[in-house]
């Protein structure tokens, strides 16, 4: 155990030890991916650190609950990017419950706080989260994976479960949402 | 359309606009316009350069720490929780004591030489006519004495191996030196 070198082994030999119990093999991996996963959360949750950090924290804690749900002859990168995009659409749900509620509150007469049109104020700020809310749910989070992540379009159909093909064809119409949003 | 997928995915990720040579503006120019590719082309750079954002310290602590606690043992968690510290000092102790006092002891063999006294065994060769005698004679004789722990070895009595010389014995004497 204690002279096992971590730094030389796959994601995929990694996850069998952490499948066995090898908290070092946890620790190496989550070094691994953390970083990248919390990037990739940031921008798909409307630019908020405190809630990708929260994200990183529940994907892991998956991992650590059910590691038995990764499946031995797959690639473990994409198989975390599958789970993050999953939690993705959970955390969309709920964040669209929460408008509505919002939305319910305001009809009522109730009025935002001060701290959250401030909050508010600082997101709309950030031009790359205005860009990326142009894209829906599928294409912003292939849109990231390939350019923010660099992942092939192999792993991203890997991910969504759907041809190469459909991959390259909802990347290539990423273009006509950006020339809608130039005519607007 | 993959085709044309590969073409805008190879020219996003490597080129600005004002990169591009005629031919591919021209192309840009039909598919995207100058506005959408340069608005594409920063977003893309703009993601590019955020691959990775710093988690904070207290995640990783935190899972590992849960990693843990999900994989201890059944010996540590029993160390741990259902037991205070002085009982299984007091257990151990105990089981320490049970294996010296319990445990057959080993029976060690160590060789040890010693000498001992043997009977002397005199050779007389006689040859007649001629009154020429050869006496031989060993004296000490090495033997080696395996010993246990249990099984000391036996004084050796002297006087039993102890045998009369052969000056005292008077018939023979007499037999060597009358030459009968």
């Amino acid at each position: 155990m204690l002279f096992r070198n971590y730094r030389k082994k796959t994601d995929e030999q990694l996850m069998i030890l952490i499948q066995s119990g090898d908290h070092h093999a946890f620790s190496s991996l989550y070094s691994r991916y953390a970083d990248r996963l919390n990037a990739f959360f940031y921008r798909m949750l409307w630019s908020d650190s405190t809630m990708a950090e929260d994200y990183v924290h529940d994907l892991f804690s998956k991992i650590i609950e059910r590691p038995q749900l990764f499946k031995s002859g797959y690639l473990v990168k994409p198989w975390l990017f599958q789970i993050a995009s999953n939690m993705c659409k959970n955390g969309y749900r709920k964040k669209s419950f929460e408008m509505e509620y919002l939305q319910q509150l305001q009809v009522t007469g109730i009025a935002e706080s001060v701290a959250e049109q401030k909050l508010d104020e600082k997101i709309i700020t950030d031009q790359i989260r205005l860009s990326l809310e142009k894209l829906d749910e599928d294409r912003r989070t292939m849109f990231l994976l390939r350019y923010q992540q660099e992942l092939t379009i192999e792993e991203i159909a890997e991910i969504f479960q759907i041809p190469k093909g459909t991959v390259k064809s909802r990347l290539f119409h990423i273009k006509k949402f950006v020339e809608s949003s130039i005519k607007n | 359309m993959e085709n044309e997928f590969n073409r805008l995915d190879e020219i996003l990720r490597t080129k600005t606009y004002a990169d591009l040579n005629d031919e591919d503006r021209a192309w840009i120019d039909e598919v995207v316009g100058r506005s959408g590719f340069e608005e594409l082309s920063s977003l893309v750079s703009s993601v590019s350069r955020e691959r990775e954002r710093a988690v904070s310290s207290n995640v990783k602590t935190d899972l590992v720490r849960e990693m843990k606690k999900k994989h201890r043992g059944a010996l540590a968690v029993w160390l741990s929780y259902k037991t205070p510290m002085y009982a299984n000092a007091l257990a151990l102790l105990f089981i320490a004591v049970s294996v010296w006092v319990f445990l057959p002891a080993r029976e060690v063999i160590v060789e040890k030489p010693v000498t001992v006294r043997v009977p002397v065994v005199d050779t007389v060769t006689v040859q007649l006519p001629s009154d020429t005698v050869f006496i031989e004679r060993k004296i000490r004789v090495e033997v080696p004495v395996y010993l246990t722990r249990t099984a000391a070895p036996k004084e050796v009595n002297e006087k039993e191996v102890r045998s009369k010389p052969l000056a005292e014995d008077e018939a023979l004497r007499e037999l060597l030196v009358s030459g009968k």
